[in-house]
């Protein structure tokens, strides 16, 4: 088993790495401009997360969700603030993303009055109940999947390069709790329009969409999308993600990002 | 505005003392304005009634926040009543020492025991990850504890709140690098009670002054969370002859979480404490001063120089966060006394929420939980609202 990954590893590697005839990007150079076509200098908005269970009960949870790009221009921060239901009001998640080593992440829970440092294992945790984890909440490492090419294609009219990934090492696909990645990554944007996840055991977990892309105004070259979908087909369980009023270069301050102002009051 | 209403129901009160099954039900209230993005004004409070089996009834209400803040770049300043929770220990933390505490209130999460008081906080920010906090502290709110009387003697005084323009508090906190740290100094009242003999069979609950200096820690290394928290307490009792002051004392906790599996997390700290001036019984003179010392260290902790424990804690929930139960335990095997807590708690909409659980206490008859056996309890509640 172990050979048989290291084997397909290494074909993925080589796929990826070998620049391709007509000068277009590699498949790893497609992960990385995806993973880079979001990142803004900083952002912010305001979010509603809708989450429905296999037997169509609703919950609804609002939040705001704020952005700040390190000085490397690389590694992202994000903090998320919940709004409501009620009761957890006030609890506020901050993930830096950290490209040299694991991510930081730390959460604030109003009823403790107290804030918790995590751990990198809880990537792979359910985000408040959803079906987007930790981790693709902060984003996948492009360094930490080895991609390939798996054809030209479209969806939705857009022309798109499907790019199958898989984690490096056992150890990143324990964190992710992923064990495979297919995108349909769009040639103009470079956003996910689709990706599809199997988890460790090899099965089919569930697929992400996202939709009314833009052009992020005063940053050329960068996009956002501003509506995520993702469904778990083991579970029946579906989380729809909206952004409502997204702004970016908002000149937010780095201080806005550090631990001990989660429990700020403003 | 947004409310709350919870209720439970208990096998037994939180006072050690022979009890009766007992209901509780409490309204909580809190809301919050901000005139500007810089201005801030909150408050809570709840309102309870209780009643037991036997016909016994009482009521009670708290103000437990009423606070205004304001803050710009460097600096945050809040003044009212507030809770403020120090300590990056899990659930132990001896260096949260300005916070005040109603170990009787009978409400089904521990974190609705605590009081606020009333201070002046006022924050500056150093550069990206430090933070200095400087407190003023002019309310005095003692922690209730469960208290067992001892045959023959009644107490005084209990429940204690006052005005003390005589405290204050500063922090040092560094987070966000590799490793989340603080210092904090309290000059104060002791939140923690000791017993006094002013006359004969009549204890009369007080509060020395003490000065403490904690420090707390936490990162992560792979997998493993690791937390630490220490603090060095320093009483009145000087020499340590007094048997109506504790000890002075240091109390460290360390340990550190993992994820077992996705969904399950556990738990593992070592408690160490360690007495100053540590005296055996027998060296206070008189029976009555004995009696009073060796009471007065049951209720600290204090029955032993030198006191070592493990605290462990499971924790699980489904993928959903709707299930969810935890198991916790205290033990030391100095007079082999433990805690044991277990809850389970079932999510039936985002503001509804049913529980079943229980705390069981006990050890020898000297020791500081095996005179509390007595509160051991189980309970079903609910909780409707936030």
């Amino acid at each position: 088993m172990i050979r048989i990954m290291a084997l397909s590893m290494l074909v993925a590697i080589c796929l990826s790495t070998i620049a391709r005839a007509d000068g277009s990007l590699t498949a790893q150079q497609y992960l990385v401009d995806s993973d880079l076509t979001t990142k803004v200098i900083d952002s912010r908005t305001a979010a509603t997360m809708t989450l429905t269970d296999d037997s169509g009960d609703v919950r609804v949870r609002k939040l705001n969700i704020f952005t700040r790009l390190e000085p490397d221009a690389f590694d992202n921060m994000r903090l998320l603030q919940f709004t409501g239901p009620a009761d957890i009001e006030g609890t506020v998640t901050l993930l830096i993303e950290k490209s040299d080593g694991d991510d930081d992440m730390w959460i604030y829970l109003p009823a403790m009055e107290k804030v918790r440092r995590l751990v990198a294992d809880n990537k792979r945790d359910s985000f408040v109940g959803s079906d987007l984890t930790f981790g693709d909440i902060i984003g996948l490492k492009p360094s930490e999947w080895v991609a390939s090419f798996m054809r030209e294609d479209k969806l939705d009219g857009r022309p798109v390069h499907v790019i199958q990934s898989i984690p490096v090492s056992s150890t990143i696909e324990e964190q992710t709790g992923y064990s495979k990645r297919i995108a349909w990554i769009d040639d103009q944007s470079f956003i996910a329009l689709r990706t599809d996840y199997w988890d460790e055991d090899g099965n089919f977990l569930k697929t992400i969409l996202t939709d009314n892309i833009i052009p992020v105004p005063g940053a050329p070259g960068k996009w956002q999308f501003l509506d995520v979908s993702a469904h778990n087909v083991q579970t029946g369980h579906r989380t729809d993600l909206k952004f409502d009023n997204y702004q970016a270069n908002v000149e937010l301050p780095q201080r806005l990002f550090s631990p001990n102002m989660l429990d700020s009051e403003n | 505005m947004d409310y709350s209403l919870r209720a439970g129901l208990f096998t037994h009160d939180r006072e050690p003392t022979p009890g009766q099954p007992f209901a509780d039900g409490s309204i909580w209230l809190r809301g919050s304005y901000e005139p500007t993005n810089s201005i801030k004004v909150f408050s809570e409070g709840w309102v309870s009634s209780w009643a037991s089996v036997n016909g016994v009834a009482n009521n009670q209400a708290e103000l437990r926040e009423a606070w205004a803040s304001w803050q710009n770049d460097n600096w945050e300043v809040k003044v009212g009543r507030q809770i403020i929770v120090w300590g990056r220990a899990d659930r132990i933390n001896p260096t949260d020492q300005i916070s005040s505490i109603n170990y009787t209130l009978m409400f089904i999460e521990d974190d609705d025991q605590r009081l606020g008081n009333f201070m002046a906080q006022l924050d500056y920010h150093v550069g990206t990850n430090g933070l200095v906090e400087a407190f003023w502290l002019p309310e005095y709110r003692a922690n209730v504890p469960s208290l067992p009387i001892p045959a023959g003697f009644t107490v005084n005084t209990r429940n204690q709140e006052d005005w003390d323009c005589n405290q204050g508090a500063l922090r040092f906190d560094d987070s966000g690098g590799v490793v989340d740290w603080s210092v904090s100094y309290f000059h104060g009242l002791d939140r923690n009670l000791d017993l006094a003999l002013p006359s004969q069979n009549v204890l009369v609950e007080q509060h020395n002054p003490i000065n403490s200096v904690g420090a707390d820690a936490a990162t992560t290394v792979g997998n493993f969370g690791l937390r630490a928290e220490g603090v060095y307490t320093r009483t009145a009792n000087i020499t340590g002859t007094n048997p109506t002051i504790k000890h002075s004392f240091t109390e460290i906790v360390a340990g550190g979480d993992i994820d077992l599996t996705q969904n399950l997390n556990v738990n593992l700290q070592g408690v160490y404490m360690h007495v100053f001036n540590f005296l055996p019984m027998a060296s206070y003179g008189g029976t009555t001063e004995q009696r009073l010392a060796s009471y007065n260290a049951i209720l600290s902790g204090q029955t032993d120089e030198n006191k070592a424990g493990l605290a462990a804690r499971l924790a699980w929930q489904n993928q959903d966060g709707s299930l969810a139960t935890e198991a916790s335990a205290l033990y030391f095997p100095e007079k082999q006394q433990y805690i044991v807590k277990g809850q389970l708690s079932y999510e039936f909409r985002d503001d509804l929420w049913g529980y079943l659980g229980g705390d069981l206490t006990g050890g020898q008859s000297d020791s500081t939980f095996g005179v509390i056996k007595e509160t051991s309890l189980a309970y079903v509640g609910v909780r409707v609202g936030y």
